[in-house]
């Protein structure tokens, strides 16, 4: 198979999605929206060609021994010494993932043709679903750091939005808000270690900057130590915003929101795990930074011990998941700040088999019950009381209140720094609408509205 | 030298503006005011596409389609913005003399395009303030006196900085400059004027002032490099610390209308401190941006108007339903609020790379990168919280056809310009490189090469085609063949700049080759 082939099924990986979310979104717009079957179809089509070519293209490197296919789209914008480039790179770290990502989201498009039938927003939950495809396979395949963080926004935006999907309810606007904005802050980073690499290092391209451990090229930091460990945490915290690590993960239960096909997906197995791509990426920057790899290391520590006692008291199953999920994602920061790429990649990609699995049947767990226990003749038996004989007895109760309360981190966020942020704001604001009305000489300054009620509504 | 494109805006907008306003219902004014925009935009496409001809043919030598300098599409960006507010108004709150209002206030910042003389600047704020204020006195609105006494400020100033710098009296004209700019840009402390009009004033109004971005637009056309750099590092610090505090203020309100006036003026700021003279990429930027964010905001504004038109005020304090009934809408406020902040797939998003790289100093480019975060999530506040959540049926209708068409041109010229910059960005360079000394940051890089070429640039709008790394022979020749007298061995002189050099230099502004004799 010639580069030109190769290349051509890397650009199909996004460009199919792509074409799925612009065959839905525009007919949607001008008032004219596909039916259930035409919707489903467009998804199956797009995500089904999009595995399809990431599977002839691992033939076609396999065979052609090949162990990275570059396909350069061409200069985007370009003004000065900069330029915006389009580069896909297909390699073994993102040929695996953008092949499991399409996968999996056509089979959550298929197990959602029923799941979503006669759902008012059937045509939005699909119309989301593809824009988050296209910006996972943007993510994965992105040759640059400027392009990640390209697919990076609209994995976020679709995530909120999914969260948000049953809008009648304030519940789930709040959490969509929250997780968008704990994305936005995060992003901060990546943009600013993007702008960073570019000032420092000349480039922040997926270079041939190959590293003993890790068989793929990542992102090459300046020469400078410090620099390199700078960006390296920005990266950590653009990683820590979308993996939902501590202190950052209040929001993932909360995402549970959403219909479950897109709790599967984004929470159990791709959207969650991409702060860990990006890690994996930057394997260089964590060669070349001891003090970066032990910060990933102990946040992906301190996230897998939080999580696996906040997950114990969780009283429904989603949110249990989400424990769990996070609980996985913590262990795989620490491999990668171990200096592991194998095992993480590998561990990356069965949990988010087995995790979306388990999601996708959650809504099935009582009767899944019912069925073992009829089976057995008996009620299934207790688990975790390893924990129960690990942890000292006085320790117990206090350890049950620090889960029931996760850990206080989000009461220390919410109460201290988002509040302590809108208090300083809020009373920013009073000055201003002081000091204006003071040179308006009169005018009162316009009183917040009353949400507006329709007559006779309560 | 005459821009046709801005000319013929202000005329055919100025006369649909008097038609408008002699109607007698809101409705039919509000027809024919779009009407009037789409044509117009439309005859401005058309003009814009024959420039190379004209260029070329030699036909005109004292003409040509679009303004030489500054942001280079303005002239199409205002037609655009025109369309949105009316299009979009509501018949309640826009009588046909608010229509007429509009049209006429758009027509005079396509003023300050029409020639290369600073008389059309100050005529262009001058005239658009005095109908605002025209508009909030009928309205016996209290703000009308503050709004007064700001604008009167900024306009006399401006008036005076560019009196100055003719003078020989660059330095102070270079400060008086720097703060007619950052009246008319609403920087803080005086933003005051910014909220009140965006928190009371018919919505159309307030985007006919505001996202022509006058005072930036200013500063990008005209003022750039000649403020010196004292005076240039002052105003990109005035507008960093106003981009953040209105971007955290923002985020804080409950007031729909007021979270948008601190997003906008979030924004605004942001170009304006892009608008640095150091770097070439920086202004290319912010032309960029300031293009989108005009765009964008005219879109984000009407569609917010069009919600209160049809739920009351827009409160942010708890959901307020409808998103099922009126889908169409909630995507506008939605689309149009990403695209102000510089989503991906906007036009905003190219400026905002170009502004973050092209920064002198890292402060600045952290400062556009949270503003930018912080303002997209009050972005999408207002967008769950004013389409989300349940609400018994009003029999609020969605869009209309017309609001329909005003909007998808705004989101086609929005998102294909992010798609495809490729031609806005070549404009915008053109016009940022003739304003700046040799960029000392880029030069670090050993790109000079590129940088000069870059600098040269396309003259005209329809030759901007995408620079190419050169190899060094081709550029040693271009570049020694562009130094000869005359420019490249069989180009003609330039007669226009020969004849700029022949004017007075009261009435001169810079030409694209830098500053005249």
């Amino acid at each position: 198979m010639s580069d030109a082939h190769l290349q051509l099924l890397v650009v199909a990986m996004v460009a199919l999605p792509a074409t799925a979310l612009a065959a839905l979104a525009v007919p949607a717009w001008l008032r004219r929206p596909a039916g259930e079957r035409a919707v489903n179809a467009a998804v199956a089509v797009a995500f089904g060609g999009a595995t399809l070519a990431a599977a002839v293209l691992v033939a076609g490197m396999l065979a052609s021994g090949v162990d990275r296919v570059v396909a350069p789209l061409g200069i985007w914008f370009q003004a000065g010494h900069h330029r915006f480039a389009w580069t896909l790179v297909a390699d073994r770290l993102s040929v695996p993932f953008a092949l499991f990502a399409a996968l999996l989201v056509g089979l959550i498009g298929a197990f959602s043709r029923r799941y979503m039938h006669l759902e008012p927003g059937y045509r939005r939950f699909y119309v989301l679903l593809a824009l988050f495809g296209a910006g996972v396979e943007l993510v994965v395949l992105a040759g640059t750091l400027d392009l990640l963080f390209f697919g990076w926004e609209i994995v976020g935006l679709s995530s909120a939005l999914l969260i948000a999907f049953f809008q009648e309810r304030a519940r789930p606007i709040e959490h969509g808000l929250r997780a968008f904005a704990t994305y936005r802050v995060c992003d901060i980073g990546l943009l600013t270690s993007a702008a960073w690499l570019h000032h420092a290092a000349g480039s922040a391209a997926v270079s041939t900057a190959w590293v003993p451990s890790a068989p793929w090229a990542g992102v090459a930091g300046p020469a400078d130590t410090w620099s390199a460990t700078a960006i390296g945490l920005l990266l950590l915290w653009a990683a820590m915003g979308k993996s939902a690590q501590v202190p950052l993960g209040g929001w993932l239960p909360r995402a549970m929101e959403g219909p479950t096909p897109s709790s599967a997906i984004f929470y159990g197995a791709i959207s969650i795990h991409l702060g860990a791509y990006l890690l994996l990426r930057a394997a260089p920057l964590l060669e070349q930074a001891p003090l970066f790899a032990a910060a990933v290391c102990a946040v992906g520590g301190a996230t897998a011990l939080h999580a696996t006692f906040v997950g114990r008291v969780q009283t429904d199953v989603k949110s249990a998941l989400a424990y769990a999920s996070m609980t996985q994602v913590g262990l795989i920061f620490v491999e990668i700040g171990l200096g592991y790429r194998m095992l993480p990649l590998a561990h990356l990609v069965g949990h988010a088999a087995v995790r979306s699995l388990q999601i996708l049947r959650s809504p099935s767990l009582l009767h899944d019950h019912h069925h073992l226990e009829q089976a057995m003749g008996s009620q299934l038996p207790k688990t975790g009381g390893h924990l129960e004989r690990l942890v000292p007895r006085r320790l117990q109760p206090w350890l049950y209140r620090h889960a029931l309360e996760r850990g206080y981190f989000d009461a220390f966020l919410v109460d201290y720094v988002v509040g302590g942020f809108a208090a300083a704001f809020r009373a920013l604001d009073r000055c201003d609408r002081a000091w204006t009305a003071l040179l308006a000489a009169g005018p009162r300054p316009r009183p917040a509205p009353q949400p507006h009620r329709a007559p006779g509504a309560r | 030298m005459i821009a046709l494109v801005p000319l013929m805006s202000a005329v055919l907008l100025a006369l649909a503006g008097f038609a408008a306003g002699r109607r007698r219902d809101a409705a039919s004014a509000r027809t024919l005011g779009a009407r009037a925009a789409a044509a117009v935009t439309a005859v401005a496409l058309a003009l814009t596409a024959t420039e190379s001809w004209l260029a070329d043919s030699g036909a005109a030598t004292a003409v040509t389609m679009l303004p030489a300098g500054g942001p280079r599409l303005a002239p199409i960006v205002f037609d655009l913005v025109a369309l949105a507010a009316v299009a979009l108004a509501p018949l309640a709150s826009h009588p046909p003399r608010t229509i007429a209002r509009v049209l006429l206030v758009l027509a005079c910042a396509q003023l300050g395009a029409v020639t290369d003389l600073a008389a059309g600047a100050i005529l262009a704020w001058a005239a658009s303030s005095w109908l605002v204020w025209r508009e909030l006195r009928q309205r016996r609105d209290p703000a009308a006196g503050m709004f007064a006494a700001f604008h009167s400020a900024g306009t006399v100033l401006l008036a005076l900085s560019l009196a100055l710098r003719a003078g020989g009296h660059a330095g102070a004209g270079a400060a008086l400059a720097v703060l007619a700019i950052a009246l008319r840009a609403g920087l803080v402390p005086a933003n005051g004027w910014l909220l009140l009009l965006v928190e009371r004033a018919p919505m159309g109004i307030a985007v006919a002032f505001l996202a022509p971005q006058l005072g930036t637009w200013t500063h990008l056309a005209w003022i750039g490099e000649a403020a010196g750099h004292a005076p240039a590092a002052v105003l990109a610090a005035a507008a960093a610390t106003t981009a953040l505090l209105a971007a955290g203020l923002g985020l804080v309100q409950d007031d729909g209308r007021r979270a948008l006036g601190f997003v906008v003026l979030s924004q605004t700021a942001l170009v304006l401190m892009g608008a640095t003279p150091e770097s070439v990429t920086a202004r290319t930027g912010a032309v960029v941006t300031w293009e989108g964010l005009a765009l964008a905001f005219a879109g984000l504004a009407m569609a917010l108007a069009a919600v209160e038109a049809r739920r009351g005020p827009l409160s942010l304090r708890r959901p307020n339903g409808g998103a099922a009934r009126t889908p169409q809408l909630a995507a506008c406020v939605l689309l149009f609020g990403l695209a102000t902040v510089g989503f991906p797939l906007s036009l905003g998003f190219v400026g905002e790379d170009l502004m973050i790289e092209g920064a002198p100093l890292a402060a600045l480019r952290l400062v556009t990168i949270v503003a930018a975060a912080v303002n997209g999530i009050t972005v999408l506040r207002s967008h769950l919280y004013l389409a989300g959540g349940a609400r018994a049926a009003g029999g609020e209708p969605d869009l209309r056809p017309l609001e329909v068409g005003a909007v998808a041109v705004l989101l086609l010229a929005l998102f294909a310009g992010g798609i495809a910059p490729r031609l806005v960005v070549s404009a915008a360079a053109a016009a940022s490189s003739g304003r700046t000394p040799a960029d000392g940051l880029d030069r670090r890089h050993g790109l000079h090469d590129d940088l000069d070429r870059e600098a040269r640039g396309p003259r005209h709008l329809a030759d901007a085609r995408p620079a190419r790394v050169a190899e060094r022979a081709e550029y040693d020749h271009g570049h020694r063949a562009a130094a000869l007298p005359g420019g490249a061995p069989g180009r003609p002189r330039d007669p226009a700049a020969r004849a700029a050099r022949q004017r007075p230099r009261l009435l001169r502004r810079p030409g694209p080759q830098g500053e005249p004799d």
